[in-house]
């Protein structure tokens, strides 16, 4: 009740009172917007509230463990014993553990730590006019965007900790019976213990638990039975539903889609720490003075390492899995895909080498390495594209399935956008920036995006064990991304001498987007209908959910960034790098991870540990929004600041606490590679005690021994 | 569909629609860009020293920080005196067998806009402290420190160029002195100065729809353009497109 006060404070009053002549949800009307994000806010607090209480209820349950029974009470019940007695005397002693004491103590603490992001740090410098601020089209989209993902982290964390909870009840209960099983078996009163005797004979006379088993052994013939959990602890993280044995993989594949992913993994690792370092010298500018290590070089080594590095090799890895599945035949050539791998890995490790000496393409973002470096990785990328094509040109299935559309597509575009950026003959002048501005935005959306679209249209149905729910809407994502992506690459240069018509389709190209970004979203969603439950048994899914979550949230927040107006504040601030982190990091590699997690084990037969999954897990969403939002929204503060022509060095003062924070979420997420990389460790080279089968048989014997014993 | 069935046909319909929209919204325009823009006729070409600057400043990666581009918006009025237009550019070329064309126009302001540096900070001496570290002249600066263009030394030889450098900074009983590459890069910063229009001609005033004040810029430029009319052209050009805005 403590809580109402602060509520009631928390509500702008004003907000009732509503201007005559003016409808109170008019979407121009800032008691109408305000109105919206508060009743999701309000949500929010509910779902908190909720989970808290449940909280709450689970420790009073659990401070109560191993109840103690008062002798002298329970003798009163037992003399009269008879099954409804004991019923009740069970049920009451059970509603007197239920009975939560200050369970909405904690609110108040939930209430003050929602305040923490209200807390703008250096505001008092800046007379932003909040209403005129928030009637901008983009910002309102961006503020509710931002809602979305936290939402959907609060809804997650809800349904595990719900089945959590339900199943800690269950337990407990059994703990309950446990114990006074055992009290009923070892009283000292003998007049007890032959009432119970009697009462035992006469259950006994009922029941001796083998009336459906019979006397022979159980057997499970089909091995059906393998995710028995009898340990009653409370565990950490829920246990998962385990990989699925599918018919087996030629080795030599195998082995190619693991040597890619393993790749893919060391450049995670090398490329986030760089990243990382790259974060820390935003809060600490003079941590090294080493021209190799200097900010400018390092930058580039880590946004080529991350893209050329982790995220295509990763996707190729996932491909060299999937092109050849769908088409239902071996992949044509394996030592073509060997040599892929390591072009693409030579290019890397040169190209890193060479921007760290300072040997660049002369600026230009994600094209920095020279054109002899970028050579060996357009030549991986040939090779695997013949490689893929012949194999799909042999399939055994009438239809081309909907992923190997994307996949291809992706290679295509990545090699005519390579050639473009490459070729000299209309570089001179802006024609250096027009083309910069295509290759960027197609490097991500043509090659990135379109590619790891194609391994979820795989991996998802798969995971969820059904179809996806629209074919054609897939198609017609997949036109209408290649009809509206191709146009807005010069949304990077609003305002800029750029010609202004371009800059116009871009934008109109940048709304044009919404529809493949609205098809896809849709798709996957409704591929989830009726399969909401399975998320919480399996540590594949969150990892998809998020990522399409994050595709619809970080591609409008695109959109939204490439209005004029819009552009004006956010262009050349910190937005930009939350919107890339938004996108490459929350879409490209949480759909990585979950093909990843989704594939491995099926090569190898291992799986990771599921704590360490988790682990990966939560780390990598929390890290992601600790380094998104309050860059986003420092970022907005800097872009006003800039609009009113405050010293430019006041807005790098002002930034400071955001870019701490961008530090502190880049090390949550950083953290979350290494458990990344162990778990990959574990599916590809554990030892062979985690191996699916052979774990399986032995939980089946440890739970019939156990039963056994019960019995 | 039967079209989509035949992978020969799928994949050449997806390519060929790509490659069609590419020549349209990036090739085209890209070499119509190039053709139709020449430097403005004042514009100095970077002195020798200067280009060996430019190629430090892109191989630091400098551009990650730093734009070089002033937009037609009013919060960018004070990195130049107009806003950039294509001819600006016009006279940057590919750099080398190895390395491409570098307008250097950035896409993130973590640092100031350097359209015009030269003009807002003359000062060699400035420059110099500022790059041997930042810290020195703006404490709050989160700049790299770039004392690898800078030698320490015990007692500076006749032509060498001292910097100062505050005690604190440095070895005691040192002094710093700034080497060839310091002197270049600072050159080119030196040289980054945003180019009068040509004079004698008619000021494009959509130029200055928004900056009345930018108008008498280009009043007080020298008079003596070669030829004025085919300049204006240029500049009309490449910011006729401007005129839809508002
Ligand atoms: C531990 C994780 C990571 C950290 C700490 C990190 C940190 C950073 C930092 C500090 C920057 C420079 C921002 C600036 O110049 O203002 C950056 C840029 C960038 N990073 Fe990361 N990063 C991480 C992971 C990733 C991953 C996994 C990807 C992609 C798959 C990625 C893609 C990018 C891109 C595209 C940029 C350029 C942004 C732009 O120009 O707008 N990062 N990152
Ligand atoms: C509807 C789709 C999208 C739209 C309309 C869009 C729009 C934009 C805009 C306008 C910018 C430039 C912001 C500025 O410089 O002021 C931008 C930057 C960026 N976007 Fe997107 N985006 C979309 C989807 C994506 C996706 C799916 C990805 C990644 C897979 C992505 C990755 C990036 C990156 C890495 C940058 C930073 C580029 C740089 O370094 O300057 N975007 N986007």
């Amino acid at each position: 009740m403590r809580v109402l006060p602060v509520l009631l404070t928390a509500v702008p009053l004003p907000l009732f009172a509503t201007p005559r002549g003016r409808a109170f949800f008019s979407t121009d009307s800032i008691d109408g917007l305000l109105f919206i994000l508060l009743s999701l806010v309000t949500i929010l607090l509910v779902v908190a509230i909720a989970l808290k209480v449940r909280t709450e209820m689970m420790r009073a349950k659990n401070t109560a463990r191993r109840p103690v029974f008062d002798t002298t009470k329970f003798n009163e019940y037992i003399s009269a014993l008879s099954s409804k007695s004991i019923d009740a005397y069970l049920t009451l002693k059970k509603r007197k553990q239920q009975k939560n004491n200050g369970a909405l103590k904690g609110m108040l603490l939930i209430l003050m730590a929602g305040g923490v992001y209200s807390l703008p740090a250096g505001a008092q410098q800046i007379d932003a006019k909040p209403s005129a601020l928030l009637q901008e089209t983009g910002i309102i989209i961006t503020l509710i965007l931002l809602l979305i993902p936290i939402v959907a982290g609060v809804i997650l964390m809800a349904v595990k900790v719900s089945g959590l909870i339900r199943r800690r009840t269950r337990e407990r209960n059994l703990e309950e019976a446990t114990v006074f099983a055992d009290y009923l078996t070892n009283p000292d009163d003998p007049v007890i213990e032959q009432a119970l005797e009697q009462r035992k004979q006469a259950l006994a006379y009922h029941l001796h638990n083998k009336e459906l088993a019979g006397e022979a052994a159980a057997e499970d013939a089909r091995g059906l039975v393998g995710n028995i959990n009898l340990h009653t602890g409370l565990s950490v993280v829920a246990q998962k539903q385990r990989a699925r044995q599918r018919p087996a993989v030629d080795p030599a594949l195998s082995k190619l889609v693991m040597w890619y992913l393993g790749c893919a993994a060391f450049w995670l690792l090398f490329g986030t720490t760089v990243g990382e370092y790259v974060g820390i010298k935003f809060v600490s500018p003079d941590v090294d003075h080493l021209s190799w290590l200097s900010f400018g070089r390092l930058r580039p080594v880590h946004t080529n390492a991350v893209f050329w590095g982790w995220a295509s090799l990763g996707m190729l890895g996932l491909g060299y899995y999937v092109v050849p599945r769908v088409s239902n035949v071996p992949l044509a050539s394996l030592k073509q895909g060997r040599w892929s791998l390591i072009l693409i890995n030579a290019a890397v490790i040169l190209g890193s080498v060479s921007l760290m000496a300072g040997i660049n393409n002369g600026g230009g973002e994600y094209r920095e390495y020279i054109w002899p470096v970028q050579l060996l990785f357009g030549i991986g990328l040939v090779i695997t594209l013949y490689n893929f094509i012949n194999t799909i040109a042999v399939r055994t299935t009438k239809e081309i399935y909907i992923s190997n559309w994307y996949i291809v597509a992706a290679l295509m575009f990545a090699l005519v956008i390579s050639v473009v950026a490459y070729v000299p003959w209309w570089q001179d002048g802006l024609g250096e920036t027009i083309v910069q501005g295509y290759y960027m935005h197609q490097g991500v959306g043509m090659w990135f995006m379109l590619f790891t679209l194609g391994i979820v249209y795989y991996f998802l149905p798969q995971q969820l064990n059904k179809p996806i729910y629209s074919y054609s809407l897939g198609i017609l994502a997949f036109w209408a991304q290649i009809l509206f992506y191709t146009l807005i690459g010069t949304h990077h240069f609003v305002f800029s001498a750029i010609p202004w018509w371009l800059q116009t389709v871009a934008i109109v190209g940048s709304v044009g987007m919404v529809i493949p970004v609205a098809a896809g979203t849709t798709n996957f969603i409704m591929t989830f209908r009726n399969g909401w439950y399975k998320i919480a048994s399996s540590y594949t899914l969150p990892f998809f959910l998020v990522g399409i979550i994050f595709y619809f949230t970080g591609s409008l927040q695109g959109t939204a960034e490439a209005f004029r107006s819009t552009n004006l504040i956010w262009h050349f601030t910190d937005f930009t790098v939350a919107h890339s982190h938004l996108t490459m990091y929350g879409i490209i590699s949480f759909f990585l991870w979950a093909g990843i997690y989704a594939v491995v084990p099926r090569l190898s037969g291992k799986e990771a540990p599921q704590i360490t999954v988790g682990a990966h897990f939560w780390l990598a969403l929390i890290g992601l929004l600790f380094y998104t939002i309050p860059l986003m929204y420092g970022s907005t503060l800097k872009g006003i600041m800039w609009m009113q022509e405050k010293p430019f060095i006041d807005s790098v003062i002002m930034m400071a606490p955001y870019w701490l924070w961008r530090a502190i979420g880049g090390s949550l997420m950083w953290l979350s590679h290494l458990f990344f990389a162990y778990n990959l460790y574990k599916m590809i080279l554990g030892d062979d005690t985690t191996d699916v089968k052979g774990a399986a048989i032995e939980r089946l014997n440890q739970s019939y021994s156990e039963i056994e014993s019960t019995l | 569909m039967e079209l989509f069935d035949n992978h020969k046909s799928l994949y050449r319909t997806a390519f060929l629609l790509f490659v069609i929209l590419t020549v349209f919204v990036a090739i085209i325009p890209a070499m119509n860009n190039q053709r139709n823009n020449t430097p403005l006729p004042d514009a100095p070409a970077l002195s020798p020293a200067a280009v060996k600057g430019k190629a430090l400043f892109v191989s630091n990666g400098c551009v990650a920080c730093h734009t070089q581009q002033v937009r037609n918006v009013d919060m960018d009025k004070k990195w130049g005196s107009r806003p950039s237009i294509a001819a600006d550019y016009a006279d940057n070329h590919r750099t080398d067998f190895w390395r491409n064309t570098a307008t250097l126009m950035g896409t993130e302001r973590t640092g100031p806009d350097l359209t015009d540096i030269g003009t807002r900070q003359p000062g060699e001496d400035w420059h110099l402290t500022h790059l041997f570290n930042p810290r020195i002249v703006a404490p709050a600066s989160v700049m790299p420190a770039y004392p690898w263009l800078f030698t320490e030394k015990k007692e500076a030889a006749k032509n060498d160029v001292v910097v100062k450098i505050p005690d604190e900074y440095k070895e005691e009983g040192t002094v710093i002195v700034a080497t060839l590459q310091a002197l270049q890069l600072v050159a080119y910063l030196k040289e980054l100065k945003q180019v009068k229009l040509p004079d004698g001609t008619e000021i494009p005033a959509f130029l200055y729809a928004k900056q009345p004040s930018a108008a008498n810029v280009a009043n007080g430029t020298a008079a003596g353009a070669p030829d004025g009319r085919l300049y204006t052209l240029i500049i009309v050009r490449a910011v006729i497109s401007r005129t839809e805005k508002d």
